[in-house]
């Protein structure tokens, strides 16, 4: 492979890393990791919004309200209406410019009953308990009248606060200081400010930023209509708070959020669950998130690494050493024509007693742990270099070198087997990797193995998409190195020596 | 049994894969950069993965899916080693002297090598470790029914004996795919039918 070859070959890991991602993302979500009931995948053809949330909230909540009156099963329409009503709520400040623009186009009556199930939404933004609008349920109708009133008042005069800039460079504001009245006026667009209070989280690295988080944390948690309890005092406490809403807002964030055409294209990609892992990924590749499953990737590597360099080290630089030795030997006529069979039953046996003999010790020391790396990186190395060297070396070659030095014996071997060491590297990242985890299994020791392992068991996809890729990079890498060795002058030079 | 049924599957599946690969990457069409991304898609997923994605389809046998995994990994390792620098120029050039096409050529002479059948053999250390595996997983469904990496991991007296089985096969395979590639095996066979023919 020449200069151009290696360097093309190095533009294309990055859509290589992606379409594998995407490769992988699927098959371990169509087999073992699915993902949850009614998601899309790669491709959402019907991506969520607040309006289109909003208006399938008021028709069931009207179709159920309408079959309550009817009374063809009362009780579950009443309930169904509960439901959808309690929907409404959520969707809450982000839903109503989309539903007071409808209020007007109902009924007289269906628009009462809007204006009621809305009404909890008014509460929430803290202003309009006043004694005139709760009034007793003998006087039902004239509260919903003035309830409905209420609401077109409301439309009419907060229009102008229901727009993404202004609610943005509200809530950037409220976030760099504590003003009660910019709190206010943040309430009255409710949940509107989700988007912008989600952006506001940010980064968390110094106290400051503490101090946001936590500020933030308590207007989300408000406008969601839940009790705060996060309070996070400590730079680590509020980076988990931050990634933790992040994380919900990741699936959640598309009820609260308006798209315009261009935005409504974009999220048929973005509201998939392959974009979902993207995003939480790069999160926290740039460390913006809490990644707990860093800190499980940094803990299981260091469990694991000693026993797979150990294994590399048997692989690439033992095996080949002891498969040279075994042929000088062999040329020597030190070992006889029919000890050539003995020797390959005897490495075979030892090749095939040592994986499932791994399995066998649940109680590994370290030592026989690390010794047993070795010797399942070494053995099968020896086994396949020494048959291929076996192969190269005919009787008018083994005739030929008998007569010279033994140091020349030693130089023709090497060079026969130089060109198969960099063919061999990549290859045997992946047997390594695999004799590792079966020591791990049969160790019950919690390295990258023994996690990967269980999590093929579980289905914990983000763990699986993790630990594949660290390994299909990684071998990726090593083919890549080792093919521009092979295509070096130097090593063509030498090969052809 | 479903060590045996494994193992054919593995072997057959193994050679298929791995000489049909490297004979498409020498042919050309881009088939070496399949073959690249075919190893990094074997260094990815590691045995169990790709064993655990097919045991999710519950119409296929568990012998199946242990020799289907081990002949995916093996066989494009395999493809690998057939398409590894050569430096046997005088016999190429005869080769090619004969009117043969380099690229096929190339392919015959890297794939009858020692690592060829070497990595082809190795089907039996993946079959035999992703059985004790299985029996690891759910002791209760594992198969039992004449499985060399069950009986591997028992922990019983006769467990030496599995091993020696498993050397083997191992010796004898790498011989029998030697003889295959090497077309030494299809000349046997045509001198015993041959033969029968005379007697006849």
């Amino acid at each position: 492979m020449g200069l151009v070859d290696t360097i093309r070959r190095v533009f294309w890991l990055l859509p290589v890393l992606i379409v594998g991602a995407a490769s992988l993302f699927a098959a371990f979500s169509s087999t073992i990791a699915p993902p949850p009931a009614g998601s899309a995948l790669f491709f959402n053809p019907r991506p969520r919004q607040a309006s289109s949330e909003a208006e399938a909230a008021l028709q069931r909540f009207l179709a159920a309200e309408d079959g309550a009156d009817a009374k063809a099963d009362a009780k579950a329409d009443a309930n169904a209406a509960e439901d959808a009503a309690a929907r409404l709520v959520r969707l809450g400040g982000a839903a109503l410019p989309h539903l007071l623009e409808r209020i007007d186009s109902l009924p007289p009556d269906q628009a009462r009953r809007l204006a009621d199930a809305l009404w909890p939404i008014a509460e929430r933004m803290g202003s309009w308990e006043s004694e005139t609008l709760a009034l007793t349920d003998a006087r039902d109708a004239k509260r919903s009248e003035r309830r409905l009133e209420f609401w077109r008042d409301f439309r009419d005069e907060h229009a102008s606060d229901f727009r993404p800039l202004v609610v943005q460079r509200l809530v950037r504001r409220l976030s760099a200081r504590d003003l009660s009245l910019r709190r206010a006026d943040l309430l009255v667009v409710d949940t509107y400010a989700l988007p912008a209070l989600i952006d506001q989280l940010g980064r968390v690295q110094t106290n400051a930023d503490v101090e946001r988080v936590q500020r933030v944390a308590a207007l989300i948690a408000h406008v969601r209509g839940q009790e705060f309890r996060g309070q996070a005092r400590s730079v680590v406490a509020a980076r988990r708070l931050a990634s933790q809403l992040r994380g919900e807002w990741d699936r959640e964030g598309p009820d609260y959020t308006s798209l315009n055409g261009v935005e409504q294209l974009a999220a048929s990609l973005s509201q998939t669950e392959f974009a979902i892992w993207v995003r939480r990924s790069l999160r926290q590749l740039t460390k913006v998130d809490d990644s707990a499953l860093g800190e499980r990737l940094a803990r299981g590597a260091a469990i694991s690494a000693p026993s797979f360099l150990l294994a590399l080290l048997g692989a690439l630089v033992l095996g080949p050493a002891l498969a040279a030795w075994l042929q000088v030997l062999e040329m020597s006529r030190k070992v006889p024509r029919a000890g050539r069979l003995s020797v390959r039953l005897g490495l075979a046996l030892a090749v095939c007693s040592l994986l499932p003999g791994a399995l066998l010790e649940p109680t590994a020391s370290a030592f026989w742990r690390g010794s047993l790396a070795l010797l399942a990186g070494t053995l099968p190395s020896t086994f396949l270099l020494s048959h291929e060297l076996g192969q190269r070396v005919d009787w008018r070659t083994h005739r030929l070198l008998r007569r010279r030095r033994s140091w020349a014996r030693v130089r023709a071997i090497w060079r026969w087997l130089g060109p198969s060491l960099p063919t061999l590297s990549p290859l045997v990242a992946a047997e390594a990797a695999f004799a590792v985890a079966c020591l791990e299994i049969g160790s019950n020791r919690p390295g990258l193995g023994l996690e990967t392992w269980r999590a093929a068991q579980t289905g914990d996809l983000p763990w699986l998409m993790l630990s594949s890729l660290a390994l299909g990079l990684f071998t990726g890498s090593t083919q890549l190195l080792c093919d521009a060795v092979l295509g070096t002058r130097r090593f063509a030079w030498w090969e052809a020596d | 049994m479903n060590t045996a049924l494994a193992l054919l599957v593995a072997w057959l599946g193994a050679l298929g894969v791995g000489v049909s690969l490297g004979r498409l990457a020498s042919d050309g069409l881009r088939g070496r950069a399949v073959v690249n991304l075919l190893i990094e898609a074997r260094g990815a997923l590691l045995p169990f993965v790709i064993a655990a994605m097919w045991l999710t389809l519950p119409q296929l046998p568990r012998w199946l899916v242990i020799g289907a995994t081990a002949a995916l990994v093996q066989g494009i390792a395999v493809a690998r080693w057939v398409l590894r620098h050569d430096s046997d120029a005088a016999g190429l050039a005869g080769d090619i002297a004969l009117g043969h096409s380099g690229g096929g050529i190339s392919t015959r002479h890297a794939a009858a090598r020692g690592a060829v059948s070497s990595t082809v053999a190795f089907v039996v250390v993946v079959v035999c470790a992703l059985e004790a595996l299985a029996t690891r997983w759910s002791p209760t469904s594992a198969p039992t029914g004449g499985s060399l990496g069950a009986w591997m991991v028992t922990a019983d007296s006769t467990v030496w004996l599995a091993w020696v089985l498993a050397a083997l096969i191992l010796v004898g395979l790498e011989a029998g795919t030697r003889a295959l590639i090497s077309g030494r095996a299809a000349g046997a066979v045509s001198h015993l039918l041959r033969s029968a023919a005379r007697r006849v």
